[in-house]
């Protein structure tokens, strides 16, 4: 068997840790290793180095982190366990940001603002003009991504013709992608359904409603729907909104 | 007969709050990687800040950990080597160079090996280990890393890379380059009396 100074530096950590090889083939390599001083060198010097980090590994072989740390580390786990999880933060903060969000949009909307003390009567008179044009909108439920593509024609609609839908936010007349968003559920003022051109229940403003708010990306809230108690436990209901 | 519990199993009890079943992963796992840090770092103070930061992470993280990725423990080497590396680049400007020439000696270093008539004799010593830390500690962070990994933790090539984050060849070449330094450090360490050798410092290069 052919064998030469290149072939046997390709063979030298296989020789230096007597890892298996084919016989032949380690004979030839230590014949040549005989011949060439150079080589053998190499192999000695490889072989000593081998074992030189040999030793150090063994003397660290028992090391091990104090056990305070082990301490630390239970104590951080257990700390950890009794915070309610990352998930349900997020959700909470989401829901918080949503309120805010609904408040903030009823408040820029609202037509109490622009005319005078009477807001139920400015409020029906408002409906036709204050419906949203668009009403396209991904939301983001337990986890699932789809995308509802729903086109409503503006004008008159009643309770029972939204039984399923979002209602567009839009603002200024601009519509933003929602992204990645998702939906969170708030209790908004009795009185926000007839700012989307719902009728309000009994004609009482007062109290609030539950809501699903669709936020984007940006945690501003996109789109509305309104639900009703029996919705809450997972049926959606068109007739009538829930007042807390 | 009893059997131990595989890493996944004890990361999935884990996730769920099951407080003995991270304590079994720490009990298996913190030796090594305390190792890893100390071997990387020289101190035992970064070793056990890393020690804690990689276990935090586990907390923190673990769900995140993809199996057919790669072993728990390579996930928990690749986390420490990440510690590590950037605690040694902020302890970098306070961490001093080996003294009395130290880098010098570095430039110095002349090709070509040769055994030592006492090197097989001496091998075991005190000194003798205390030399090869040394000569660990000076190599630049990327070749120590290898060492460290592949002959002092006697990890496969395969799972170095996935520690790493390269390919195996990279690991392997990486691995001879650094004996090469290795062995030309030793070289020098043992030429030199022992006492104006200052205490390791991990290179930061």
């Amino acid at each position: 068997m052919n064998m030469n100074c290149n072939r046997f530096e390709t063979l030298l950590e296989s020789l230096e840790r007597n890892a298996p090889m084919a016989a032949e083939l380690r004979s030839a390599a230590l014949q040549h290793a005989e011949s060439c001083g150079q080589c053998r060198a190499r192999l000695a010097a490889a072989r000593l180095l081998h074992m030189e980090l040999q030793t150090l590994a063994k003397e660290d072989e028992n090391l091990q982190a104090p056990a305070r740390l082990e301490a630390n580390l239970l104590s951080a786990f257990r700390e950890r366990s009794l915070r309610p999880s990352r998930v349900w933060r997020s959700v909470s903060w989401a829901s918080l940001a949503a309120a805010v969000a609904v408040g903030i949009w009823l408040l820029a909307e609202h037509p109490w603002r622009q005319a005078g003390p009477s807001p139920l009567v400015k409020i029906q008179a408002a409906q036709p003009a204050s419906l949203p044009q668009i009403a396209t909108v991904k939301t983001r439920i337990a986890g699932k991504n789809s995308i509802h593509r729903r086109s409503r024609p503006t004008g008159s609609r009643t309770a029972a013709s939204i039984a399923d839908e979002f209602i567009a936010l839009s603002s200024g007349g601009s519509w933003y992608p929602v992204g990645d968003g998702m939906v969170v559920r708030v209790q908004v003022p009795r009185s926000a359904p007839a700012l989307v051109g719902l009728p309000i229940s009994g004609g009482d403003v007062s109290g609030t409603v539950t809501a699903d708010v669709v936020l984007g990306e940006d945690g501003v809230a996109r789109a509305i729907r309104f639900v009703t108690p029996s919705e809450g436990k997972g049926r959606n209901q068109n007739s009538d909104f829930a007042q807390n | 007969m009893h059997i131990e519990p595989n890493d996944g199993d004890l990361l999935r009890r884990m996730a769920a709050g099951d407080e003995a079943a991270f304590t079994t992963l720490y009990k298996r796992h913190q030796g090594g990687i305390y190792r890893f840090a100390r071997q990387m770092t020289g101190g035992a103070s970064l070793a056990e800040e890393v020690t804690q930061e990689v276990f935090l992470t586990l907390m923190r993280e673990g769900r995140s950990f993809n199996a057919s990725r790669g072993s728990l423990r390579a996930w928990l080497y690749g986390v420490a080597r990440n510690c590590t590396l950037r605690c040694l680049q902020r302890e970098r400007p306070y961490v001093a160079f080996e003294t009395e020439g130290g880098e010098e000696n570095a430039a110095e270093l002349v090709v070509g090996s040769c055994v030592p008539e006492d090197g097989l004799a001496g091998l075991g010593s005190r000194e003798t280990v205390e030399q090869v830390r040394r000569a660990v500690l000076a190599l630049p962070a990327s070749y120590r890393e290898v060492v460290v990994i592949c002959e002092l933790h006697e990890l496969g090539y395969a799972e170095a890379a996935q520690i790493l984050g390269c390919p195996v060849g990279t690991v392997r070449s990486r691995l001879y380059r650094a004996r090469e330094l290795l062995a030309l450090r030793l070289e020098t360490l043992r030429a030199r009396p022992a006492r104006t050798v200052a205490a390791a410092k991990p290179c930061h290069r």
